[in-house]
């Protein structure tokens, strides 16, 4: 018997059933194994902790499931090590010898090199752990994956970014979507591709928001500051993190507002639905939780990041079930290790 | 309908899920609505907890999850889920964290001591080089003051008569410290010399540094540095691992330095005790934070704790005579002034 292999997908398709108590143990665990392992659990943590949030997501009728394994991740991990921590190391060491025998201008041009690898390798890793992530996600018995090896997206990763700081960073929000399309169009789940068809409307003013509201709070009270005496001068630097840390939230709130509900995978379309206080109230809580137990909440915020993205996405269209066949996308061995090594997320 | 355990299956080919009744037949699984015949061996734990999912190796996507409570007699001859991962399933969370903590002091242990016989495998004219690099300009501000340079040379040669030379300089900087770098270099700060009120105090730091030199402490350390950081690089709650980690070996070494350079200090029959009259005095004076707290780095780099101070008080210092000569004090007090 089969169930019903074609229908329209629910608004609420996605749901988080998972439990903080439930979490707790694999938490823990976790935390205290990779301090005593002095790190190398680590892989095995991250694995353990995704198949626990992936078992416990739940996409219209059936929960996803992670396959991915700490070996690989930690294979992954040292093999990044190897071709980027490394190089990177010993040219940092030449560039201060440098520094120090007074060739300035050498020094300062490999630092720039530095820079431009490390800008390079952080645009490969992300594209690689995105990719590594579907190759590892399942759904009713089919995964994800990429043909595309992402040098093509580092390339554009360091140039797009460039060309964003330029006008006073207002090519930014530019960047950034036209990365995040970059980056999901060369992805696919089972039989269909994601198009992602982001654009910059509505998010000009939050970034002007970002960039400018700071500044000016910072101005203004340096200014007042000057009038009055220097002594509250820590108000307006108060204000102004107070500034930025508003104003990059009421961006990013619509920049993923706006990225993942232009999102499609054949006849399903994405909605991400939280507002700009339910995210506030995120960070916040983050916050607190890592603030209220000296560090040992920490544990917690993958757990509370999944659980906020899975609580707030939606899904929208038609799921063919008969035609969503198995991917031909070829499975990464390499796990994510440069985003592991430069601790970066997929998203 | 069947009889049998319901369970839903996907083959792995399409999305499309099978609301299947499955029994076990002479050691294999049937899947009554297929006809499959699966054997339990081949058949692999691919749940989370209490989520009965079974997959197979050679046949990516193919699943079957049981609906509802597993049968106790299935639950014998299936594959058993996973809860925190092979190990810790088999030997049981305890275990598995005291073993890693007893292997982590083992490898703390291993660590420390792999990077000593590493560093004193490394060629010392490498070291010579690395030194070369990490001295730099420090040599070009140091005091070239001839009469003072040939001072410091006899109190070298007092302290150290024998074995490879030991370059020993003074850096033109207020900073009351002295440092030992790769490449057996010691760089005496000039605030170091304006603070010592005799040349045994100058005397019992320059021993402390030799005996770090002796130990080739300045390239363990440089290992240590970068092994650590590339093990720890990005573990979370690395920093902290990797600061009480570098602290408990940096502590030993500053111990086992203090006991070489106080042989040194006895075979050149200079009194030890200058160490701890010196470290007394900047004691009672040391400012609290801010710049000049940073001039006193002595003081937080070596602190003396009272074990330190009593060894070097207590030690006999019979036939002991001033470090340097009058005229020598003198002219090394007065090196850096132009």
């Amino acid at each position: 018997m089969t169930d019903a292999t074609e229908g329209a997908v629910a608004e609420d398709a996605f749901a988080f059933t998972g439990t903080w108590r439930e979490y707790l143990p694999i938490a823990a665990s976790n935390f205290f194994l990779t301090i005593l392992t002095l790190g190398i659990f680590r892989s095995w943590a991250k694995a353990r902790e995704r198949r626990y949030l992936w078992s416990h997501t739940i996409f219209i009728d059936d929960r996803l499931e992670w396959t991915g394994t700490g070996k690989e991740m930690f294979i992954g991990l040292l093999f990044a090590m190897l071709v980027a921590a490394l190089p990177l190391f010993l040219l940092n060491l030449l560039a201060q010898s440098l520094a120090l025998h007074g060739q300035p201008l050498l020094a300062g041009l490999i630092t720039f090199g530095i820079y431009l690898f490390a800008m390079l390798l952080f645009g490969f890793a992300r594209f690689r752990a995105l990719r590594y992530r579907l190759s590892r996600t399942w759904w009713h018995g089919i995964r994800g994956g990429s043909d595309v090896k992402g040098g093509h997206y580092a390339w554009s990763s360091l140039w797009k970014t460039a060309v964003g700081f330029f006008a006073a960073s207002f090519l930014m929000p530019w960047a950034l979507t036209s990365l995040w399309n970059e980056r999901w169009n060369a992805m696919s789940f089972g039989p269909h591709r994601f198009d992602a068809a982001a654009n910059t409307d509505g998010l000009m003013a939050r970034w002007a928001l970002f960039v400018i509201a700071p500044a000016v709070i910072a101005f203004a009270g340096i200014a007042m500051a000057i009038s009055s005496g220097p002594a509250l001068l820590f108000i307006p630097f108060l204000l102004a993190y107070a500034g930025y840390f508003v104003g990059g939230l009421v961006f990013y709130a619509a920049y993923f507002r706006k990225v993942i509900g232009t999102l499609q995978l054949g006849e399903i379309g994405f909605v991400f639905e939280a507002s700009d206080w339910d995210l506030a109230k995120l960070i916040l809580g983050d916050i607190a939780l890592v603030i209220c137990t000296i560090g040992l909440g920490s544990m917690f915020l993958s757990y509370r990041h999944w659980s906020f993205l899975i609580r707030h996405l939606g899904a929208t269209g038609l799921v063919d079930l008969e035609n969503f066949t198995q991917s031909t996308a070829r499975v990464p061995r390499e796990a994510e290790g440069f985003a592991d090594a430069l601790d970066i997320g997929a998203f | 309908m069947s009889d049998g355990v319901a369970a839903w299956h996907y083959d792995g080919r399409s999305a499309v899920r099978r609301h299947v009744h499955l029994s076990i037949e002479d050691g294999a699984l049937h899947i009554a609505e297929t006809g499959d015949m699966v054997p339990l061996d081949r058949l692999r734990a691919a749940g989370e907890g209490k989520i009965e999912r079974f997959g197979l190796a050679d046949q990516p996507g193919w699943r079957i999850e049981l609906i509802g409570d597993v049968d106790p007699a299935w639950r014998a001859l299936l594959p058993r889920q996973e809860k925190h991962g092979r190990l810790m399933d088999r030997f049981g969370v305890w275990p598995v964290l005291i073993l890693c903590g007893a292997l982590a002091v083992v490898a703390i242990m291993l660590f420390g001591m792999g990077t000593r016989v590493a560093a004193r495998a490394v060629p010392l004219s490498w070291e010579m080089s690395l030194g070369e690099m990490a001295s730099g300009r420090l040599d070009e501000s140091s005091c070239a003051g001839p009469a003072g340079r040939d001072a410091l040379a006899r109190l070298v040669a007092r302290l150290h008569p024998d074995g490879p030379p030991i370059r020993v300089s003074v850096a033109d900087l207020p900073i009351v410290n002295a440092v030992t770098l790769p490449g057996r270099q010691v760089i005496l700060f000039r605030g170091l010399i304006d603070q010592a009120r005799s040349p045994d105090e100058v005397a019992g730091v320059l021993a402390h540094e030799f005996g770090h030199v002796e130990h080739r402490d300045a390239m363990v350390a440089l290992l240590r540095g970068y092994g650590l950081s590339l093990l720890l690089g990005g573990v979370d709650g690395g920093a902290i691992t990797q600061t009480l980690i570098s602290n408990r070996y940096s502590r030993s070494d500053e111990s086992a330095a203090d006991a070489a350079g106080l042989e040194m200090l006895q075979h050149a029959h200079i009194s030890p005790r200058g160490i701890a009259t010196l470290f007394d005095r900047l004691g009672r004076m040391e400012p609290t934070g801010g710049a000049t707290a940073r001039l006193f780095a002595l003081l937080s780099t070596h602190p003396l704790s009272a074990d330190r101070r009593r060894m070097f008080l207590e030690a006999p210092a019979a036939a002991a005579s001033p470090a340097l000569s009058p005229a020598d004090w003198e002219a090394l007090k007065a090196s850096c002034r132009k």
